[in-house]
Order: structure tokens, then C-alpha cells, then sequence
């Protein structure tokens, strides 16, 4: 399902559309405020929920190739942040939802539950 | 039991403290400062304070500090009609100096302690040598602490490639709590491997070993650099910092373990993954850390290589 489907579904406010938005088919969800845990994980064509709105999300994102990030609980990215995320591509989103209804309202859309 | 909590860092060499103490006052104050003699009418004073642009001037005679004569002196002889009088009857004696040779903190405090625009500085044989005003020493940090970020920046970003032989070379620094550019030297080396042709799992994991390498400097240490070596198949990231170093390292190697601060952990690091991670994405990892020289950290990851660990 691409970024584009994902946000028609869910409850959410697109801040920022990356690379890959109507074409990159996510499969995965990795969803955490400790970015040390978020860099190793290993997972392809995902989207990454958390709490954290700083410019260390984006780049935690870059690294890890996540495709979006997906700020709960209404949380705003902070200015750096949302600039940051504009200059590496990457797609960003906010959500009125709390961290365990995204997860579910994501792993719903994706088949994952 | 060591003690490395993170308030032991904070107190630790902070630049502007550096410079409010390593200056002088001599070397920040105005130096052939306008003078006036006692015996000068007040009008006079006034005179010579709107044609320099003063707000005050310090009295002396016979190179003997006697008083200061300040506008606000002036304004009330001007209200009395005292203008004819002599400086030193309106004058105000009983003044604070500083000496040449104290630290810039020391005049910071007293700026702070007593709510006079200026001090009279005297050298040691208690000759007025200069006056210092806020304005001086301001404008004196500024040009310092421009000095040293230039200084700072000088050991930035050094390359060295030599891609005839498959060799390269590029040095980044890191700055101490710098939060908003920790991380940057990893997405330019991601770019970098990434451009050279490195497989992508690769590159993952040096990533991420460069990324907390980053991290841990930015947090932990005063600063440091890290620098990436590629040779043939290896590729080699040394990441020296300043010190503080570690001072439990068996327990810094542990998941879970850390000394960070709340403030760490809301920019979503000090979960005690940072070695444990690094770790588990090398090759090779070899660490060494002395409390007062620092901690430096040497990884290897092979690029024709599986990490078996992984």
C-alpha cells in the first residue's frame, strides 16, 4: 500500500510528501521513541511512528531507508525537523491517534493484524 | 565505583568560560582612556564628554586616579547652576576599580555586583591604565569566541581520496552537545559508500556504527573526531574523542546500561544501546578509554563480508 492510500485511509495530517509517496509500496511498521532501537532493526519499505519530533528522527530514517515517519498523538515536527525531513526526501505525517491506535490503524491497513 | 554521571561533563570545559578567564582585563579594556583633571570646570567635562561621546570620564592628576565625573554628575550641576565649579567638587569619590591583571570574570562580576557603567583599571603601581565599560567586554568575547569557533572549524571535514588505489580518507569532528548536527557525518558517509558502489547491507551497518559513534561523542565527551579509512575490502572507522572517558567500560558495553540524562533520552538516545550496537554491526571492535584523555573506539567492517552476528 503506498504512502498516498495510507493517508486517504488513516486519521492523519500529510506535513510533508517525500520520494516514493504514490509509489513505494509499504509493507512495515517500526514504531518507538529510542532511535538506538529504531537503527537496528531491519526492515524493508516501512514507516516509522514515534513520539519524538526532532531532526534525529529523520536522520534515523535516512539511515535506516525508513520511507515515512508518522508523528502521534498530534504532535508538530519541530522546524529543523520538518526542514530536514523536505531535504532527504523523506515522507512526514502527523496523526491525532495515540502510539498504540496508529499501530493498530497501520497493521490493519498493511494485514499485518 | 566510578562516577561518570553526565553533570561531571557539564561543568567541564565550556569555551566561554575558558575565555572569561583566560583573558585579562588589560587585554579587553580601552587604553589611553580620556582623562580630566580635578581643577577642570564642570563645563569643561561636559564639553569634552559630548565631543568624545562619553557618558563618564575618570579624574586624575599626576597619573593618581582621584574620582570619576559621570553625565548624571553633570546633570545636576547643570540643574544647581554649578557649571563653573571645579570637577573635583561634584566628582564621585568613592569608587571601585579593577586592576590590569584580573580576569575578565572578575570584571563580569563586578558589572553584576555594583550598577556603575564603568570601572577605572590601574596597573600595579595604582596608575589609572585604561577603563573598561560592558560594551568593551562584550565586543572583546565576540571577537573570541569567533577566534576559537574558527579554530574549531579548521579541524572539520578534511578528505583525502586516492581512488586510483581504492584507498580513501575523511576526517569529521564532532562539538559537545551539538544535537543538531549529530548524525550528519553518517548520512555523508552513507552518501559517500553509497556513490563508490559499497552493497547496501554494508553501508547499513556502517551507518549506524558511524551514526552512535556520533552520538555517543556529542553526549559523553567534550568532542572528538571520527574518521573512515576504505582499503581494498576493509573499511575502518576510528572515532577519538576528547574525554572525558568511560569510566565503567565492562558496563558501557552491557544493553541497557547508560549514564544519560533525561534530556538525552527525550532526543531518543540513552537507552545504553550505543556500544552494544555499534558491537553488533562490526566486524572488529576494539575500545579503549582513559577518564582524563578519552575514549577511542576502532571498528572494522569488511565489505565482501557477512556479518555472522547479524
Amino acid at each position: 500500500m503506498t504512502l498516498k492510500e495510507i493517508a486517504e485511509k488513516m486519521e492523519c495530517e500529510v506535513i510533508h510528501k517525500g520520494k516514493g509517496f504514490d509509489t513505494l509500496d509499504i509493507v512495515n511498521v517500526t514504531a518507538g521513541d529510542m532511535m538506538s532501537e529504531v537503527l537496528v532493526s531491519d526492515e524493508e519499505n516501512r514507516v516509522i511512528i514515534t513520539a519524538l519530533t526532532t531532526d534525529q528522527v529523520v536522520r534515523t530514517a535516512d539511515i535506516v531507508e525508513a520511507a515515512g515517519i508518522f508523528l502521534i498523538n498530534g504532535k508538530q515536527p519541530q522546524n529543523s525537523m520538518r526542514n530536514l525531513a523536505v531535504e532527504s526526501g523523506i515522507n512526514l505525517f502527523s496523526t491525532n491517534l495515540s502510539m498504540f491506535k496508529a499501530c493498530i490503524q497501520l497493521g490493519k491497513l498493511l494485514d499485518k493484524c | 565505583m566510578g562516577n561518570t554521571s553526565l553533570n561531571s561533563t557539564t561543568i567541564h570545559h565550556n569555551v566561554i568560560l575558558d575565555i572569561i578567564y583566560r583573558m585579562k582585563i588589560k587585554e579587553v579594556m580601552t587604553k589611553n582612556a580620556l582623562i580630566i583633571s580635578p581643577d577642570a570646570s564642570i563645563a569643561e567635562a561636559k564639553l569634552m564628554m559630548k565631543t568624545n561621546g562619553v557618558s563618564g570620564l575618570p579624574v586624575v592628576k599626576n597619573r593618581k586616579l582621584s574620582g570619576i565625573i559621570s553625565i548624571y554628575d553633570i546633570v545636576e550641576c547643570l540643574e544647581n547652576g554649578s557649571v563653573n565649579d571645579p570637577v573635583s567638587r561634584h566628582m564621585t569619590r568613592n569608587i571601585i576599580v579593577l586592576e590590569e591583571d584580573m580576569p575578565v570574570s572578575f570584571g563580569l562580576s563586578y558589572f553584576e555586583k555594583y550598577r556603575f557603567r564603568r570601572f577605572p583599571v590601574l596597573n600595579k603601581a595604582k596608575e589609572l591604565s585604561g577603563i573598561i565599560t560592558s560594551r568593551d567586554i562584550n565586543a572583546a568575547l565576540l571577537n573570541e569566541i569567533n577566534l576559537e569557533l574558527q579554530r574549531i572549524d579548521k579541524l572539520e571535514n578534511t578528505e583525502e581520496t586516492d581512488s586510483v588505489e581504492g584507498k580513501y580518507f575523511k576526517q569529521f569532528s564532532t562539538r559537545k552537545y551539538d544535537f543538531e548536527n549529530a548524525g550528519k557525518t553518517s548520512i555523508t558517509i552513507k552518501k559517500f559508500l553509497k556513490e563508490i558502489g559499497i552493497p547496501q547491507d554494508i553501508i547499513r551497518r556502517v551507518s549506524i556504527a558511524v551514526y552512535e559513534l556520533e552520538i555517543n561523542q556529542v553526549v559523553h565527551s567534550n568532542g572528538g573526531t571520527i574518521q573512515l579509512f576504505i582499503e581494498g575490502e576493509e573499511i575502518r572507522i576510528k572515532a577519538v574523542d576528547t574525554g572525558p572517558g568511560i569510566a565503567e567500560l565492562e558496563n558501557a558495553l552491557t544493553e541497557g546500561y547508560s549514564t544519560a540524562s533525561e534530556w538525552i533520552r527525550t532526543q531518543g538516545f540513552g537507552a545504553g544501546m550505543g556500544l552494544p550496537n555499534i558491537k553488533k554491526v562490526s566486524d572488529d571492535f576494539q575500545i579503549s578509554s582513559d577518564l582524563i584523555k578519552g575514549t577511542e573506539v576502532i571498528i572494522k567492517i569488511f565489505s565482501g563480508k557477512k556479518n555472522e552476528t547479524n
